[in-house]
């Protein structure tokens, strides 16, 4: 559909009236709010030029530096438990005879796909006092339910997708016959394994640090709830009060959100770097005849370990939220005694969620199909005609989706939300806080695919009679279908997740489900917070499967 | 209760305005039907929950046909600042307004954004009206002790009490940036000498969990998490807690009421609607729709909360907005570095 | 149809890859651009075709210009009614046989019975009449090179370019197939344009051959001129094996060396350059007879290539001969024919 759409715009209007018209307005929204919080970060209330924000934010050490070293400490220490994890699994279901381990991914994926503030709330039914855990009679929990740790374990669980993803990439296309060399030189095969195998697993495993690192520090959702009981506030969780909760202070939020935006775009463009590099330098060849690394007399103590903590963490947190959803009244245990239909009935008849199911909807096809067109004006633009504003939308939506959503939310308000163009309290600032974030996932995709199409299947086209708008609707874009469907579907997960930007530009009557959730969860409606959940998470899993069936070979990127 | 106020708008405690609207006594309700009908409709901007709105909503166009309710419902800064940029703009699109948080009304009359308005209902209100008519109580959140008494057989009677070595990490709050009416609560007692930051230290030290949000306390007593906490009285009356182990204790030093402001917006675009929506929302019915919720209504001849006492006969606590107010900044700052966040 | 080129140039950047290129190619002609890679002779192709625009110079086809930057002339690709082949055949992956045959078609609104029967008509020419339902990935090499032609043809175009058709389709395949377009080009009496770097390719096919070299065009012949009678060194190795005797001319012969070689036509006085195929040399005796060492001997099938040295000239020449019997060996007597050996220009 959306490329349908697309298609109908080019065919109607040409390339490059669209490509302006879009290159313009996305420009302008992706740029503009920064200048704008770059200018209130240096204002004062009444709109002076004063460094007081910066100095006031070093000065109060609550206020910048122990959110901050609180973000560092989720982030690295995320970065660190998530990779060491990820490259472990990754190893275990690529290179070794553990049974079952093609069927690792999608377990590995749901952790994922459930949003970090649902992932949040499941660990807090779980081991809080009371909770799953010890409701079901299993002792004290083992791990503490709030805090900093908590909130370090949970995106631990959130992301180690991404270093799994990237070391099973490397793991997969690794020349078998390096190890194999290894062998006949006379290394025993635990010594092939940390001599040559996790040598060359590096690039990859820092890629998935590094990745890991921003997105720990970006997430809002799980610390604003896991965070908050013990005191353990991080950059988002004090952006998100400094800005909604009196005496709003969008100075010392911008100041926050500059720090916070640079430190994940620093750290996102070194990954870039770093797998640029790592790709020249990735082992060519194919897996053949690979030989398996056999685990022997531990392959099924192993086995054991890691299919009972896959599908803990899989559906755990899913189990979690399916028993409170069904909770009737608290203190009275999980049993079914306990169990009513109240809440699932009440979201069916609530017409609140009903206009946030339609506001989801409604939002995330309109900001993933604007998000398609800008990855296809741009895609083209940058890959076909080497234009050189293309290149500038290339770069500027990489770096928007690296900014935390967060960061665009308070950006986003600073710009629109009021002055010249007052967009405050409607339905499209969240549309544009969608695009501005996800069109980069777009762009990826559609480039992706582009890049592969050889010049010559246009020139044939141009041959056989059709203009070049003609080309491009008839023959470029139904051949780079896959990417962008993959795109505008991964555009619209993302939308349909979203609660950073979300929290801080939605307003009543512009909910989401999302949003919703995350609302009865912030103020501890974990009944009715589980319910909408469960729904939530079924679309985001319904659609996850979709896009990555329809993205054949791009469906490993899907997931992440 | 969420707490989204923009203190930027509410331009601190200015001398009131006394050119005000002076309430007419001859608008009979039949009068103001008429006219409501020809104006065809009456908006209120809000941050009440929607299931009392709509309930209101069903009784009012039932009483009343041929005026439509609609609402803006919001977090109180939003909401605020709607109405602020709505009367710049001298376009406003309101008619009624009303608030959780009572710190938030002392802006909109400094602001001239309120009319005066003292109809026949007014004299039933028992508390928490402006003297010049601006706004009034529209009912009262009460603030109690919620206790799980299957865990604590001896439970806590008093503020106070919180903070006995016995009740060490089985406290649970909610965290005045996130909730109004804790902020409201909270200021009684950071005003009151007896307790003050130091009773907020105490608390820290005796392990207090901080959730969010007064429900969340509510939760948390009610599963078990914590054993009591400092909450309102609805959430005993809501289907997931109402056969808890949860029960309400009035705490010894008095009940903290925190009441509702509602007003009428000056320049409204439905001037008879609006005075017939605000009588309509302190008469009986109205007002009982709050009890039925577990909310104390502001009229003293409707009944309490099923199983409560009347608020007449509990010693209360009622807030200094405007010591609040004045004292916000500093407050969130010290918030923030006690419980840091 | 006729298509001229008149001072061509192209240039990428500072990297001039078309200069000064005058062509005239005639209606009807299988005419051949060969070359190494890059030599311009894509670029030419794709000049032609209108997927490049001209930096200076002028290209008519059937005498309506089509390209001329002076004069602010450039008919897009679409509008130049041509066929082409590519090397990647450039099949489209999202339509069927008949959806790629059929697009160009569709374009020009032709009614679907039309388009239908053309497509038929096309199909069963390239020899493939009942594949038009399978998607291009369904199909073996061979097959994807004949619907690129029967692509190609299908709107009955009076101008096919084709860009290194065969270099993807095996050996075996190959000579077929060249057959084949070779056949059909005949039959239909257009103008074709190959651009190989295949030279067997080139004079098996072509009844022109135009050889490109750093942008330009060095000797436009037919195949057995260009053989026999090329102009420069540079055509005479790029076309096969040659022997360049480097000498002086005195007339009617030429010094190179010890040895006075005779001519058979008269060569202007100064430098001058004799080459010699391989398999003109003949051994034995006759005029320009002279001594050689065989060093080496390769048994290639039909024939033998020996590798001799020849003292008297003060090097080696190569010499292919029919293999009959064993190889020769040792000394040798070789005879290099007057009317053979070809004066190149300097």
């Amino acid at each position: 559909m959306a490329e349908g759409i697309v298609r109908r715009l080019l065919s109607t209007f040409g390339f490059i009236a669209v490509a302006v018209v879009t290159a313009v307005i996305f420009l302008f929204v992706s740029i503009y709010p920064y200048i704008e919080l770059l200018r209130t970060s240096l204002s004062d209330d009444a709109g002076r030029l004063t460094g007081a924000n910066w100095t006031g934010a070093f000065a109060a050490q609550y206020l910048l530096l122990t959110p901050l070293l609180h973000s560092m400490s989720v982030g690295i220490g995320t970065a660190l438990t998530a990779t060491a994890l990820g490259a472990l699994l990754a190893w275990f279901s690529v290179r070794t005879d553990l049974p079952g381990a093609r069927a690792v991914l999608p377990f590995v994926a749901i952790p994922h796909i459930i949003p970090g503030f649902q992932l949040a709330s499941a660990w807090v039914l779980i081991f809080t006092r009371g909770g799953l855990w010890d409701t079901m009679l299993l002792g004290r929990a083992p791990v503490p339910p709030y805090g900093g740790i908590a909130i370090w374990l949970v995106l631990t669980l959130h992301l180690y997708i991404f270093s799994f993803m990237a070391s099973a990439g490397v793991l997969s296309t690794l020349d078998s016959s390096l190890e194999e060399a290894a062998r006949v030189a006379g290394l025993r095969p635990w010594r092939v394994l940390a001599r040559v195998t996790l040598p060359l697993m590096v690039p990859a495993m820092l890629s998935g640090l590094l990745l890991c690192f921003a997105y720990a520090m970006e997430e809002f959702g799980a610390p604003s709830l896991l965070g908050a009981p013990t005191g353990y506030s991080t950059l988002t969780t004090s952006i998100y009060e400094l800005a909604t909760t009196p005496p709003l202070s969008f100075g010392s939020a911008s100041v926050l959100s500059i720090v916070l935006g640079a430190v994940a775009v620093l750290v996102l463009i070194g990954n870039l770097r770093l797998a640029a590099r790592t790709r020249i330098a990735m082992i060519s060849g194919k897996a053949s005849g690979r030989g398996k690394f056999a685990l022997g007399r531990w392959r099924w103590p192993l086995t054991a370990v890691v299919w009972i903590f896959l599908l803990a963490t899989s559906f755990g947190p899913l189990a979690a939220l399916a028993l409170t959803s069904f909770l009737d009244t608290w203190g009275h245990g999980y049993g079914p005694g306990n169990w009513t239909l109240a809440r699932h009935a009440a979201l069916i008849s609530n017409p609140e969620l009903a206009q946030a199911v339609l506001n989801t909807f409604g939002m995330a096809v309109i900001a993933a199909a604007a998000a398609t067109l800008v990855g296809v004006v741009t895609a083209y633009g940058h890959i076909r005609l080497r234009a050189r504003w293309a290149a500038a939308m290339d770069r500027i939506s990489f770096l928007s989706f690296a900014t935390p959503g967060l960061v665009i939310g308070v950006a986003l308000t600073l710009a629109f939300g009021g002055g010249l163009i007052n967009l405050y309290g409607t339905y499209a600032i969240l549309v544009i806080a969608y695009i501005v974030r996800f069109s980069g996932i777009a762009v990826r995709s559609v480039s992706t695919d582009l890049a592969r199409i050889g010049p010559d299947l246009e020139a044939a086209g141009r041959i056989a009679g059709l203009p070049p708008a003609r080309v491009i609707a008839r023959i470029t874009l139904p051949i780079a279908r896959e990417g962008i469907v993959a795109g505008f579907l991964l555009a619209f997960i993302n939308c349909v997740k979203e609660i950073s930007a979300t929290s801080l530009l939605v307003s009543q009557g512009h909910e989401t489900l999302a949003y919703e959730a995350y609302l009865r969860f912030q103020e501890g409606n974990y009944t009715q917070g589980s319910a909408v959940s469960l729904w939530m998470i079924a679309l985001s899993l319904a659609i996850t499967a979709l896009a990555a069936r329809r993205g054949g070979k791009e469906s490993r990127e899907i997931l992440t | 209760m969420k707490r989204r106020s923009v203190l930027g708008l509410l331009a601190a405690t200015a001398t009131l305005p006394l050119t005000s609207f002076a309430a007419r006594a001859d608008d009979s309700l039949d009068q103001l039907h008429g006219q409501a009908k020809k104006e065809g409709a009456v908006v209120m901007y809000t941050s009440v929950p929607t299931f009392l709105l709509d309930r209101w909503k069903e009784l009012f166009e039932k009483q009343y046909p041929g005026v439509p309710v609609t609402y803006f419902r919001s977090g109180t800064g939003k909401v605020l600042a709607r109405i602020e940029s709505e009367r710049r703009a001298h376009q406003v699109g309101g008619d009624v307004v009303w608030m959780a948080d009572p710190t938030t009304f002392a802006g909109l009359v400094a602001n001239k954004a309120l009319i005066s308005y003292q109809p026949p209902e007014w004299n039933k209100i028992t508390l928490a009206k402006e003297p010049h008519g601006f706004y009034t109580a529209g009912r009262v959140l009460v603030g109690v002790l919620l206790v799980n008494k299957k865990l604590l057989p001896e439970p806590p009677k008093s503020f106070a009490d919180l903070t006995k070595p016995e009740y060490k990490g089985k406290i649970a709050i909610a965290s005045p940036l996130v909730s109004g009416s804790t902020n409201i609560i909270d200021g009684i007692l950071w005003k009151d000498p007896a307790f003050g930051w130091n009773y907020f230290e105490a608390l820290k030290k005796n392990d207090v969990l901080v959730l969010n949000d007064v429900p969340d306390v509510a939760r948390s007593v009610a599963s078990g998490e914590r054993a009591a906490g400092i909450s309102l009285t609805m959430y005993k009356y809501q289907p997931e807690f109402k056969d808890s182990p949860m029960e309400i204790v009035f705490p010894t030093e008095g009940t903290v009421l925190v009441p509702s402001p509602l007003g009428i917006l000056a320049g409204s675009p439905h001037p008879a609607a609006a005075k017939l929506f605000y009588r309509f929302l302190l008469s009986p019915p109205a007002q009982a729709v709050l009890s039925e919720a577990g909310i104390y209504p502001a009229r003293g001849d409707v009944l309490p909360p099923a199983g409560l006492p009347a608020l007449k006969d509990v010693k209360s606590l009622l807030p200094d907005p405007e010591w609040i107010i004045a004292h916000q900044r500093e407050n969130t700052a010290r918030w923030r570095q006690t419980f840091g966040g | 149809m006729t298509i001229r080129l008149e001072r061509a140039s192209k240039r990428y950047g500072n990297v001039t890859v078309v200069q000064d290129l005058d062509l005239e190619i005639v209606d009807g002609e299988f005419f051949t651009l060969l070359g190494a890679s890059g030599s311009g002779k894509t670029t030419t192709l794709r000049l032609i075709a209108g997927l490049e625009r001209l930096d200076a110079g002028r290209i008519s086809l059937g005498g309506k210009l089509v390209n001329d930057p002076a004069a602010g002339v450039f008919a897009p690709p679409e509008q130049r009614g041509l066929g082409m082949v590519f090397q990647s055949y450039a099949l489209w992956p999202h339509l069927t046989v008949g959806g790629n045959l059929a697009l160009g078609l569709e374009e020009r609104r032709m009614p679907r019975a039309e388009i239908a029967a053309k497509i038929a008509a096309a199909m069963t020419q390239v020899g493939l009449p009942d594949l038009a339902h399978r998607y291009p990935h369904e199909l073996s090499g061979g097959q994807q090179q004949r619907v690129a032609l029967a692509r190609a043809l299908v709107a009955e175009p009076r101008i096919m370019l084709l860009d290194e058709p065969l270099s993807n389709v095996d050996a075996a395949v190959r000579e077929q197939v060249r057959t084949e377009i070779r056949a059909l080009q005949r039959r239909l009496g257009i103008t074709a344009i190959l651009v190989t770097h295949d030279q067997v390719e080139a004079m098996s096919v072509s009844d022109r051959i135009g050889i490109m070299n750093e942008g330009r065009i060095v000797q436009v012949d037919r195949p057995d001129a260009l053989y026999h009678r090329p102009r420069s060194a540079f055509v005479a190795t790029f076309l096969g094996n040659a022997n360049l005797l480097r000498g002086e001319a005195t007339g009617d012969s030429v010094r190179v060396g010890e040895a006075a070689i005779q001519v058979a036509q008269p060569v202007a006085k100064g430098p001058a350059t004799l080459m010699l195929r391989p398999e003109c040399v003949a051994f034995g005796a006759g005029p320009n007879a002279f001594a050689a060492q065989i060093r080496e001997a390769t048994l290639m099938g039909s024939l033998t290539r020996y590798d001799v040295h020849v003292p008297a000239l003060g090097r080696d020449l190569r010499i292919e001969e029919a293999s009959v019997g064993a190889p020769r060996q040792g000394e040798v007597s070789i005879m290099l024919p007057p009317d053979r050996l070809v004066p190149l220009a300097e």
